[in-house]
């Protein structure tokens, strides 16, 4: 484990931000193999030539492969480093300033001061990568140049994708961009390759990212002794790497080489969990959540809408739906749900408007507000731990929403 | 948000309407889900599936779940595309117990 006295953990900080944060002068050289296809081999073993060949003609199919998916497109999210208000400069800037709270936290041996430091960092930073990442991959969906693709250049992808593959294992390696070019070839629709290939790209980079912020979740809740600020560091920018072209290549290459081997996937191996940590209701019950959940879908979408007749509706509707909860013939059981929802002092005000029978106090209350109030009923139904309620909770909704 | 535990002795239409309800009772969104083994029992279950969610808004849409069994690992891809085509992006490609048994399966959810 690694020491945490503040003189380690400041040389070890120091070396490790500037290595990890986006530097001025161009990528740091530990993040810059996230970047490049470096296929140069180290030693030119007879047995390792024939397979080196392949993973330099595999490497340069797949840079032109990615290149005609794309449109010659950036490998990663956008960063102009001579820019001082992009968003590399501001989370540098950041970092530096909770940095050095990080460590007075730690010289003070105030370590919940410092795991929450940390943890903030965590969580103000990621959402300037994902600023980052979808200009990204709107741009990148915006951005292809279908007109250059033309079926010469189909005809080399697919020629040269057998030349490598020796058989079946090529086509799974190559797996959907090679798909994608017989699929042009054969329609003569280059839609096939809009509208398939840039979205499989950016799932595969939406669940890289989902699975690294999946650890940062997990690792957010250990002390700093275990998960100090610079292996946070290191997964924020793990984080930014997972949403990459190259490194959704590579995740896709993994994923048809599995085909050719036992999965690599496990369950996790874990010693003990805590019972509040298990969620387990009834099938009933969830159905009936699942129910209310879809119909407050619904709602949202009208009020998100510019429909002012359906917004009408809905608000009656859910004026109803309140009032039953409320004032209803089941209002003793929902007593405690309302009063934890009225812990709120701007939902109590409204909520009371809503019950003082006054036409013009409950005309007052919009209807995106009283939507916000029974979504707060349906949370604090769980909150509370009152699963009974789900079932009448969804009567009332049903009874009350023509949707 | 903690990661919470759901059964792994349930099928994978019960596994996937559990997390549908806890994304609609809390508010909350699936970002991940893997099976997972405890050494200690809890209520004499050793199997679970871990679920990490992350917090949503008050008047935010809760995602649709869509879980997909893995057959055919060669089919990862097509399958991917043909959910893409409904809308459903991809969440997770992991290990899951359902009905107490390791199965690989695909999430997906749609806005």
């Amino acid at each position: 484990m690694a020491s945490c006295s503040p003189q380690s953990l400041s040389a070890s900080l120091k070396n490790r931000i500037e290595a990890l944060t986006l530097n001025p002068n161009g990528p740091a050289p530990d993040t810059s193999t996230h970047f490049s296809f470096s296929p140069v081999p180290r030693a030119f073993h007879p047995l390792k030539r024939k397979k080196t060949m392949r993973k330099i003609r595999l490497s340069l199919l797949l840079s032109l492969v990615a290149c005609f998916a794309t449109g010659c497109p950036k490998y990663k999210p956008s960063v102009d480093f001579n820019d001082q208000n992009t968003f590399v400069n501001k989370v540098n800037a950041y970092l530096k300033a909770r940095q050095t709270d990080y460590l007075n936290a730690l010289a003070r041996n105030d370590t919940a001061t410092a795991k929450t430091i940390r943890n903030e960092v965590i969580e103000l930073t990621l959402p300037y990568i994902d600023d980052a990442y979808m200009e990204y991959i709107t741009s990148l969906q915006a951005g292809r140049d279908r007109s250059n693709f033309v079926a010469d250049l189909i005809d080399l992808g697919t020629s040269a994708a057998v030349g490598i593959t020796n058989g079946e294992r090529s086509l799974q390696i190559l797996g959907v961009a090679l798909t994608a070019f017989r699929g042009g070839r054969r329609s003569a629709d280059l839609n096939f390759f809009k509208e398939q290939t840039t979205p499989i790209l950016i799932s595969k980079m939406d669940g890289n990212r989902a699975r690294v912020r999946a650890v940062i979740l997990s690792r957010e809740r250990e002390e700093i002794s275990t998960y100090p600020i610079g292996a946070a560091l290191g997964d924020i920018v793990e984080y930014y790497n997972a949403g990459t072209l190259v490194r959704a290549f590579t995740e896709l290459s993994k994923d048809t080489a599995v085909q050719t081997q036992q999965s690599e996937k496990r369950v996790l191996q874990l010693k003990g969990i805590d019972e509040s940590q298990i969620f387990s209701i009834p099938p009933d019950a969830a159905t009936d959540a699942n129910t209310i959940g879809s119909l407050r879908n619904k709602y949202i979408d009208i009020f998100r809408g510019t429909d002012t007749a359906l917004q009408n509706k809905a608000t009656v509707e859910l004026r109803n739906i309140y009032l039953e909860v409320a004032t209803g013939a089941r209002k003793d059981d929902f007593k405690p749900v309302i009063e934890e929802v009225k812990k709120d002092s701007a939902l109590k005000a409204l909520m009371e408007k809503l019950e003082s029978g006054d036409t013009n106090k409950i005309n007052e209350v919009a209807g995106q507000d009283i939507l916000r109030i029974v979504s707060r009923i349906l949370f604090a139904i769980n909150s509370l731990k009152k699963t009974e309620l789900i079932s009448p909770y969804r009567e009332i909704f049903v009874k009350h929403s023509s949707s | 948000m903690e990661p919470k535990f759901h059964p792994g002795n349930l099928s994978l239409a019960q596994l996937r309407d559990q997390c549908q309800a806890f994304q609609n009772l809390t508010p909350a969104k699936l970002v991940h889900l893997q099976g997972a083994s405890i050494e200690n029992p809890v209520s004499g279950q050793t199997k679970f599936n871990q679920g990490v969610y992350v917090k949503i808004g008050d008047l935010d849409k809760v995602q649709e779940l869509k879980f997909v069994q893995v057959t055919d690992p060669t089919k990862i891809p097509t399958m991917i595309g043909d959910q893409l085509q409904d809308k459903f992006l991809f969440i997770f490609d992991e290990i899951l117990f359902v009905s107490n048994q390791e199965q690989r399966v695909l999430g997906f959810g749609k806005a």
